[in-house]
């Protein structure tokens, strides 16, 4: 059975399966780039890492079968290992990376808004990387619990829960930080 | 630690969850009640936390994208270098190695079967060389050993050497081909050592020749017995006897010696004892010289005249040219034999590897996401 839906070359429109690579792109490179500075929490590292799951995953498109999940999981699976081999390779944890600039408060919100947001940031700042992972995932990532399972390799209900844990120790980190 | 904190409620999780995917969906709050409102604030503020891509990133991936990523120079070389190639090149090489001796049905397999020859023979005329599989229509083949040891340095070799062929004839004709057989013989001052030729209405004809020809004529008498019949198979072996020749030559030199010796101790003899006991040697060694003489007569006559064997065939024998139903049929069973033992043989190869190098990969890509995830920590 020959499921592929990823199966066009880059620039061609839509295939007679699915998506052509080019739209996946488009659609994802924001969302997964966001999961990746997330993640690695390093600007240079996150670009390069991005570029890097995106070519792996041109070079292996037609390995792609919608029958073992959607396309987002498959992408994030992609950028997900790469982002771990980076991790891998340059031997830090994400705990004792820098924080990227994209994280930084913009001047001209509201006092209130850049609170709230410096807050969560220093919620997030007091989760182990497994639980960084999963929130960025759900949150930068924007992928559904089913495709967080996906990614993750456990089943949905392992994975909700993890993301329901994690949520409950944010949020009580939000409210010792007010 | 708190109780709340370990306690499971799948009915607030499957809540809080459904919070959070309505506000990330809605992009605002839209909860009356306060604590879902906050849990929908949070939702918010950790989607807006999510790093944006540079424009120099989005330039440079659009270009990358629609050129279809080129290959960058040294990938493909580090590619090759991966644990998965490499592993597969090194199965690949083993699976050669073990399926080419195999699927070719070994290394002494062949059209030859060359009974085995020793120094002992007395005679170098039992040696043939006859085709294993006489039906392979044209086939040809040479081989050349030096049985062992092979003598350096000694300029004059003793090669002895075989020839075999299958002719095939009209039906007609295999009588004037037999006479035309032993008369190129004649003309090379060979020998037809035994010959057997049948014609007849009901029996189809054929027959048989066991040849010796001069050594230094065997090329020329095999170029022109080819040329009388089609050839179904041909070959030519050698072998190099010089060591077992010098051998037996220096063994036959020194019993000489120990011979005159003993002669020139019996003429001193002082008594009929010691004389008996002479003699008694000289027996001894006179049956050796015998023995070694006869050795070496037969090596070379080995080694002077080539052993050729004629085999004689009607045409329409075993030529290959299709016949009846029955021999397609046999073919068909033959091929379909043929096929199903090369199928066997290649799962002999292939299944072994198989059993080694799945759970191999297995393990690898295990460890290899052990690996990965152990970059994130417990």
């Amino acid at each position: 059975m020959h499921d592929v839906a990823i199966d066009a070359p880059a620039g061609s429109e839509t295939d007679r399966a699915g998506e052509s690579f080019e739209t996946l792109y488009r659609r994802l490179m924001p969302r997964v780039y966001g999961y990746v500075a997330s993640l690695l929490r390093d600007q240079t590292a996150a670009e390069d890492v991005t570029a890097l799951a995106f070519e792996r995953a041109y070079r292996r498109r037609r390995s792609f079968r919608p029958s073992r999940g959607t396309p987002e999981s498959w992408m994030f699976g992609i950028a997900r290992n790469a982002a771990l081999d980076e991790l891998r390779r340059r031997r830090r944890r994400a705990d004792v990376e820098v924080e990227p600039v994209d994280l930084e408060a913009e001047p001209s919100e509201s006092a209130e808004t850049e609170l709230r947001r410096a807050t969560v940031r220093t919620a997030v700042l007091s989760l182990s990387p497994r639980e960084r992972d999963i929130v960025a995932l759900k949150f930068a990532g924007g992928l559904s619990n089913g495709e967080i399972a996906r990614v993750l390799g456990v089943s949905e209900s392992s994975a909700g829960t993890r993301l329901h844990r994690t949520i409950e120790k944010l949020r009580k980190a939000c409210h010792e930080e007010v | 630690m708190k109780r709340s904190e370990n306690t499971y409620d799948p009915t607030r999780e499957r809540a809080v969850l459904a919070t959070v995917d309505r506000a990330l969906e809605r992009g605002r709050p839209s909860e009356a009640d306060a604590g879902l409102r906050e849990l929908e604030d949070l939702a918010l503020a950790l989607r807006e936390l999510a790093p944006a891509p540079p424009p120099s990133l989005q330039e440079t991936l659009d270009r990358r994208v629609a050129e279809g990523f080129s290959r960058r120079r040294g990938v493909g070389a580090r590619r090759l270098l991966s644990p998965p190639a490499l592993a597969g090149a090194l199965s690949l090489l083993l699976a050669l190695v073990i399926a080419v001796p195999l699927l070719t049905g070994g290394p002494g397999s062949g059209p030859l079967t060359v009974a085995p020859t020793t120094d002992d023979e007395p005679s170098g005329m039992s040696r043939e060389a006859v085709p294993a599989n006489p039906r392979a229509s044209g086939e040809e083949s040479t081989t050349s050993g030096s049985g062992g040891a092979f003598a350096p340095g000694r300029r004059e070799r003793r090669v002895e050497r075989t020839g075999s062929l299958t002719l095939a004839a009209p039906d007609e004709r295999i009588e004037q081909v037999a006479d035309d057989i032993v008369r190129i013989v004649d003309r090379h001052r060979g020998i037809v050592l035994s010959s057997s030729v049948s014609t007849g209405e009901n029996a189809s004809g054929g027959g048989t020749f066991s040849l010796r020809v001069p050594i230094g004529d065997l090329s020329e008498t095999m170029r022109e017995l080819s040329a009388l019949g089609e050839v179904r198979a041909r070959s030519q072996t050698g072998e190099d006897v010089t060591a077992s020749f010098a051998s037996a030559g220096e063994r036959l030199a020194e019993e000489r010696a120990e011979r005159r010796s003993l002669l020139r101790r019996l003429e001193r003899s002082d008594s009929d004892t010691e004389a008996q006991a002479i003699r008694a040697r000289l027996r001894l060694v006179a049956a050796r010289i015998r023995s070694l003489t006869t050795q070496l007569r037969g090596l070379r006559s080995r080694t002077d005249y080539a052993a050729v064997s004629v085999s004689l065939v009607p045409e329409d024998a075993d030529s290959g040219v299709p016949g009846s139903t029955d021999e397609a049929f046999a073919d068909f069973v033959d091929s379909l034999i043929g096929s199903f033992n090369f199928a066997v043989r290649l799962l002999g190869v292939l299944i072994p590897i198989a059993v080694v190098l799945v759970p191999a990969g297995f393990a690898w890509r295990a460890l290899r996401r052990r690996g990965r995830e152990a970059a994130l920590g417990s």
